[in-house]
């Protein structure tokens, strides 16, 4: 059987969404713990965005799209954060201060929380692909 | 995602917001002293604060070869801990035993009420590193979790 794969395209994306929210999480702690650095500027990874780009399939490249994107998440992925400089339309970061911090608190705390919730929807998701494997594994034993 | 890096800069902005709380209350503790060693009267400290990239041998290792690549990490420590220049207070109080010939002596320029705020604003930034660490480890321990059968 030709193309026969354990993951399927939508375990794949699972992965993937996982990966980019993990650095988005990565990302949101060091802004909080950089609240007090002067001139420190908060960045963030704008997540719709990436899995856009990421996951747009090339149909001229060789493969299905379960194929290439096995390749894709073979490698490490590179995922550069937005850095909010002053007066940056589409801000959602918060005031400056005078001491060039535009890092604020509550809303670094809410976006990290959302982040965090969402990882979680998709590592559910995830194991409940693999449970559903599972019982295939086990020819609808329990 | 690297799950240890992220301990560690919560860690590190812990660590720097407690040395920014013992700063605040040797502050505190010496608003009235007169006598140091470097002579005069006790001068008020600041704590301050930088970004430094994350530091490590192994980890940065793999990270070049398996870990996605997110720059512009930067986690915090203390640069320092600056003298302030203000100048001290003068208070007349001819016969206390530190006053100048003129009867004055001289104070820091400690404002309390300005040290509590600080202190406040130093406590919650820990306590808002502390929520991301704990947030951290619910993620880390549902990602080990991942496969058990329900």
């Amino acid at each position: 059987m030709a193309g026969l794969r354990l993951f399927n395209f939508s375990q794949q994306l699972l992965e993937l969404s996982m990966r980019v929210r993990g650095a988005r999480h990565e990302i949101l702690s060091a802004n909080i713990a950089n609240a007090d650095t002067p001139g420190y500027r908060p960045r963030d990874i704008d997540f719709a965005a990436t899995m856009r780009t990421t996951v747009e399939m090339d149909d001229t490249a060789a493969g299905s799209r379960e194929q290439q994107m096995e390749r894709l998440l073979a490698s490490p992925l590179d995922l550069q954060p937005i850095v909010y400089e002053p007066g940056m339309t589409n801000n959602q970061h918060g005031e400056d201060r005078l001491d060039g911090n535009g890092v604020s608190l509550d809303q670094q705390l809410a976006l990290l929380n959302e982040n965090a919730l969402s990882y979680e929807a998709s590592l559910t998701l995830f194991s409940r692909t693999l449970a559903s494997l599972r019982y295939a594994i086990g020819e609808g034993r329990r | 995602m690297d799950l240890f890096k992220m301990f560690a800069i919560s860690g590190a902005a812990m660590s720097a917001q407690r040395s920014r709380m013992s700063v605040i209350s040797g502050n505190l503790a010496n608003t009235e002293t007169t006598r140091t060693p470097e002579g005069g009267p006790y001068r008020r400290r600041d704590v301050i604060f930088q970004t430094t990239p994350l530091g490590g041998e192994f980890p940065d290792l793999l990270a070049d070869t398996m870990l996605d690549r997110s720059e512009g990490l930067l986690s915090v420590e203390v640069a320092g801990i600056k003298q302030s220049s203000r100048a001290p207070r003068k208070i007349f109080d001819p016969n206390h035993p530190d006053a100048n010939p003129e009867g004055y002596v001289l104070l820091p320029d400690i404002n309390v009420m300005e040290e509590m705020v600080d202190l406040l604003s130093a406590v919650r930034s820990y306590e808002a590193n502390l929520t991301v660490y704990n947030a951290t480890k619910g993620l880390v321990r549902r990602l080990l979790e991942i496969g058990n059968a329900p």
